[in-house]
């Protein structure tokens, strides 16, 4: 994969993870979601 | 009004004396306008050092503190106004959305505050000795529990809050330390992290709903997080100038951190690590890099020392009750230790259930960053947004990655940050106030990385939603007791009447004052007792937090009355839901001696909710029957 690529699929790694975590956060405070 | 008077004078006498003290060890910030929050934090050291030896020296009254704040403030009168006017007015300016939204929650605290103290280690600890020491005017020999020995700097500083006026203005003084905190960050992240990012990163701190419950409520986590952030500030800032000045300043702060709680102690050590990593890397002369070493060493030891000797002369042990077997220690042992570990292990099986968890062992330690930042609720008995440190540190703390400006010093933010972390929830406790320090650095480190992933103006949209998070939470948890407060503040509402509603402990210690005379002495029959209503001299003598009254070989209600007489006690106040309680076969039997003791030794006075007052009769049972 040329480095650029790589960059771009980590940016999408990091980006994901930073919506779940927001995501888990939120639902989890609102009962909507079990976190547990 | 008088308080927020006193609380300016106290902060101008901080600031002049902790500048004096900077300026004495060749260590003020190269840059004026980065003088003013390591002088008031060193102030407060300064403060605290001088309301220990006050209290040591039986004179912690005002007169005393007067003087010596004017002596201090006319010591360090020119290079205050030197800092005051540094300021740099237009970066404030420029913050100023933070500032108005920082400015309209520290008013909101600041209303909680002037309400009396509810709940929390503050009505257990934190200023219960604080209170004693300023009504005594003077240090007082507490040997029936051990949190008299758990005082440190904020609290020597919560005691002159007390002796000059009262819980307001010790509260206020907490608060201080809360605010200070803020800037520290907002300062750490414009001069090593990023130049934009410093309002930002002092406003998710300072919002953090679990800043809320630690601003309105006296204790010991904040100040070590002030400390550790400028501290790691004060290293980064050699690293950038190679000034020998930064490392003993640095030292001297994290000294600081050490003295203000025992956890506070790994501050020093983590920073030193960096410091000898950086001095190996480096090809200095041997001379000159132990020079150096001993620079940040000594100033540390020095500032850690003051309330760690305190407890030696006290009780032989400097971290009294911990490390028993090392250092042993009066009125404690093994199996006292043994007792409390086991009950701190049960506390955080209990709460772990929050979680469907168990206490971490081993790697499981590793899902301690989820379950902080989803579950805070599963480490404490308190509620989810009281301990909530906010998403914004977990999410970004891996885009770590993506940082390419300032690397090495926003690495070694995060790397003393997650240190301290791992340390103390792998090897001490895993618990969101005791890795607040951590929190805050990972914050601190995490903003850049936030902006690196997503672009300056997304990544300013999420600490803006961030942020905005915070204040909903805290709206929430505002509505238990905070409209009370208000009323309270406003004068609508009688403290003692605030009070009843809130405190069932209040509630029957307002009534217990009334019927023991000033001349008794009144023995606390609770687990875990909170004093701070008691009026009257008191003995605890909870089978958990003491070792004065010890238990394992009192075997009788004889024995425990006369133990009781011996300490001059003539009134006895009961938990008496203790009398059923059998966690484990030691608390079951302890529960059936009180009983036994209050039925065969006491004479019954009042009875409110699960607490009861009782008289110790002066003849012994055998004696009486004998007669």
């Amino acid at each position: 994969m040329a480095p650029d690529s790589a960059r771009h699929a980590l940016r999408l790694v990091l980006g994901a993870w930073a919506g779940l975590v927001y995501l888990a956060y939120w639902l989890g405070y609102l009962g909507i979601l079990s976190t547990r | 009004m008088i308080d927020l008077g006193l609380l300016v004078l106290v902060l101008i006498a901080a600031a002049a004396g902790g500048l004096s003290c900077l300026r004495a060890l060749g260590a003020l910030p190269a840059d004026e306008a980065d003088w003013l929050v390591p002088g008031v934090a060193t102030g407060f050291g300064v403060v605290a050092t001088v309301g220990l030896g006050l209290a040591a020296l039986d004179v912690l009254h005002p007169l005393p503190i007067a003087f010596v704040g004017l002596a201090v403030a006319l010591l360090g009168r020119r290079d205050l106004a030197r800092a005051i006017r540094a300021v740099d007015r237009t970066r404030v300016r420029a913050a100023w959305p933070y500032l108005a939204v920082c400015g309209a929650l520290l008013l909101a605290e600041s209303l909680a505050m002037v309400a009396p103290p509810v709940g929390g280690d503050q009505t257990k600890y934190q200023l219960v000795y604080p209170r004693l020491y300023a009504a005594a005017g003077g240090l007082v020999p507490t040997p029936w529990s051990f949190w008299g020995q758990m005082q440190f700097l904020q609290n020597f500083a919560f005691a002159l809050g007390f002796a000059l006026s009262g819980d307001v203005l010790a509260r206020f003084l907490n608060a201080a330390f809360g605010v200070l905190t803020a800037l520290a960050l907002a300062s750490l992240a414009r001069r090593h992290v990023g130049a934009d990012s410093g309002p930002a990163t002092g406003a998710l701190f300072f919002t953090l709903p679990i800043n809320w419950s630690l601003m309105t409520r006296a204790g010991s986590d904040i100040p070590v997080v002030l400390y550790a952030v400028l501290a790691t500030g004060a290293l980064l800032d050699w690293m950038a100038s190679d000034r020998a000045g930064d490392v003993r300043r640095a030292g001297l702060l994290a000294g600081l951190a050490g003295a203000s709680k025992v956890m506070g102690l790994l501050v020093a050590p983590l920073l030193g690590v960096v410091l000898v990593g950086r001095l190996l890397r480096r090809s200095l002369p041997p001379g000159r890099a132990a020079a150096l070493v001993a620079g940040f060493g000594f100033p540390a030891l020095l500032a850690a020392s003051p309330c760690y000797v305190r407890n030696a002369i006290d009780t032989g042990n400097p971290i009294y009750p911990f490390a028993y077997r090392l250092f042993g220690g009066r009125n404690w042992s093994p199996a006292a230790g043994e007792y409390l570990a086991d009950y701190y292990r049960q506390y955080q099986s209990t709460y772990a259930t929050r979680r469907d968890g168990e206490p971490y062992a081993g790697l499981a330690v590793t899902r301690f960053p989820w379950d902080l930042t989803m579950h805070p609720e599963s480490f404490e008995n308190a509620a989810r947004a009281s301990l909530d440190v906010s998403p914004f540190a977990l999410a970004f703390a891996p885009a770590l990655l993506l940082v390419r400006r300032r690397r090495p010093e926003v690495l070694t933010v995060a790397g003393v940050g997650f240190a301290y972390g791992a340390i103390v929830a792998a090897g001490a406790w895993a618990h969101p106030r005791y890795v607040l320090p951590a929190v805050a650095l990972t914050l601190t480190a995490a903003v850049p990385a936030a902006s690196m992933l997503l672009g300056r103006r997304l990544a300013a949209v999420v600490v803006a939603v961030t942020i905005a998070g915070n204040l909903a939470l805290i709206g929430r948890y505002l509505g238990t007791l905070w409209p009370d407060q208000v009323r309270v503040a406003a004068g609508r509402l009688a403290p003692d009447e605030f009070l009843r509603r809130y405190s069932s402990r209040y509630a029957f210690w307002e009534r217990a004052n009334g019927a023991v005379p000033p001349s008794g002495r009144v023995l606390v029959l609770e687990k875990i007792p909170h004093p701070y209503y008691i009026e009257r001299p008191f003995v605890l003598a909870s089978y958990l937090e003491q070792g004065l009254i010890d238990y394992r070989t009192i075997d009788s209600a004889g024995a425990l009355a006369e133990t009781a007489r011996r300490l001059g006690v003539t009134h006895v106040a009961v938990d008496v839901s203790a009398f059923t309680v059998a966690g484990d076969p030691f608390e079951a039997a302890v529960g059936r001696l009180w009983r036994a003791f209050v039925t065969g030794e006491c004479d019954p006075v009042l009875r409110q909710g699960e607490y009861g007052l009782y008289t110790l009769r002066i003849a012994p049972a055998a004696e009486r029957a004998d007669g």
